[in-house]
């Protein structure tokens, strides 16, 4: 078949019959933005959910009134600081997406939001050490045995635990970011790429 | 319904042939190109405060349009398991009805759709008669870019349609 040819049949093809329009369809998501957007909400909200039920769990458990404080006003203050990041995430996708661009420049502008948005993730995970640091501190103290650790014992404890849950964090931010919003960046970047 | 929604339902029932075309230039199976002609025309509606009239409204809508099919997302898995042998997915007019045209269609669209995103977006404006420059102008581009892109995405689509077409007269 002559590529010419490809012309007179695409002009002879009958288009009639086309969906109807509806509004029912359009609610479902295919395009990664909006999939991100919907990720980004169900993290925001489970988040949200999950941090106030620390809250309370935490007079559960028997421990002195002055660490059970230490803990509450950590957890507030995660919350205040994971509230402050979504606000963030939430304002760039409001802004982000303009499919009357040129392709290039349309596809380019996602990608660096996407990238963006990467770069605000890995502050939102950093923002976490000093709060995890904190938390291993206070677990430390709590338990009565720790006060009759050599210094030695103690170190060593204390660097273990803070290595592993910072190793656990990162290995975490690193799956759950891939997971969920790397596959539709690699997309793109793709894009991007092949329009070079 | 106000008069922005009524002048853009008109405008739209002008264009939807054409929207379709894309979906089905995207998308290889009934349920997929109707998703994305529903996407396609909510995202027109979204951005329908923005036309100017600086273009023709075809023209910017094929831009929207293209750019919305480039990134939507469908399962590639359910994809590959789906087999079109539903030629009424590809219809000659019925004035100008050839059985042989209409397999050719088929043949054309299933080849259209084993090209990549950009390629097929270059193969729409090509189908579309656009010139080198309103190509590059679309795609955001140089018109040297957009020639050298075309004329490759031609040479695969030649040679995807040969083996289709050998696939099916065995």
């Amino acid at each position: 078949m002559d590529l010419d040819n490809l012309k007179s049949l695409w002009n002879k093809e009958d288009v009639s019959e086309t969906p109807e329009i509806s509004t029912e369809r359009q609610k479902e998501i295919h395009l990664p933005l909006e999939k991100i957007r919907k990720n980004m909400r169900n993290e925001f909200w489970s988040t949200i959910i999950l941090l106030p039920i620390v809250l309370i769990a935490i007079w559960f458990f028997n421990i002195p009134f002055r660490f059970r404080l230490y803990i509450e006003v950590l957890v507030a203050s995660m919350t205040l600081v994971t509230v402050f990041f979504f606000s963030k995430f939430f304002k760039l996708y409001r802004e982000i997406s303009n499919p009357t661009l040129g392709t290039y420049d349309s596809l380019k502008d996602l990608f660096h939001q996407f990238e963006l948005n990467k770069q605000y993730y890995l502050s939102f995970y950093l923002s976490f050490v000093p709060f995890f640091v904190c938390e291993i501190i206070i677990i430390t103290e709590s338990i009565p045995y720790s006060h009759q650790y050599t210094d030695g014992l103690l170190a060593v404890k204390f660097i273990i635990s803070i290595l592993f849950g910072l190793f656990a964090l990162y290995f975490f931010g690193n799956w759950w970011f891939k997971h969920f919003y790397g596959k539709y960046i690699d997309k793109i970047k793709k894009l991007v790429e092949d329009l070079k | 319904m106000g008069s922005s929604e009524k002048e853009f339902l008109e405008k739209i029932d002008k264009h939807k042939g054409i929207i379709f075309k894309i979906s089905k230039m995207y998308m290889d199976n009934r349920d997929d190109q109707n998703d994305l002609f529903q996407e396609i025309v909510y995202q027109v509606w979204k951005s329908f405060s923005t036309f100017e009239g600086k273009s023709e409204f075809s023209t910017w809508l094929y831009r929207i349009a293209l750019n919305t099919a480039i990134i939507f997302l469908k399962s590639e898995k359910k994809r590959n398991f789906i087999q079109n042998d539903d030629v009424s997915l590809y219809k000659i007019k019925e004035d100008e009805y050839n059985h042989e045209d209409e397999q050719k269609l088929k043949v054309m669209y299933e080849s259209i759709q084993k090209l990549n995103p950009i390629d097929k977006a270059l193969i729409f404006y090509y189908l579309e008669d656009f010139s080198g420059k309103e190509m590059a102008e679309q795609m955001g581009i140089s018109e040297g870019n957009a020639r050298v892109k075309l004329n490759r995405a031609k040479e695969k689509l030649k040679e995807l349609i040969n083996k289709e077409a050998s696939r099916a007269s065995a």
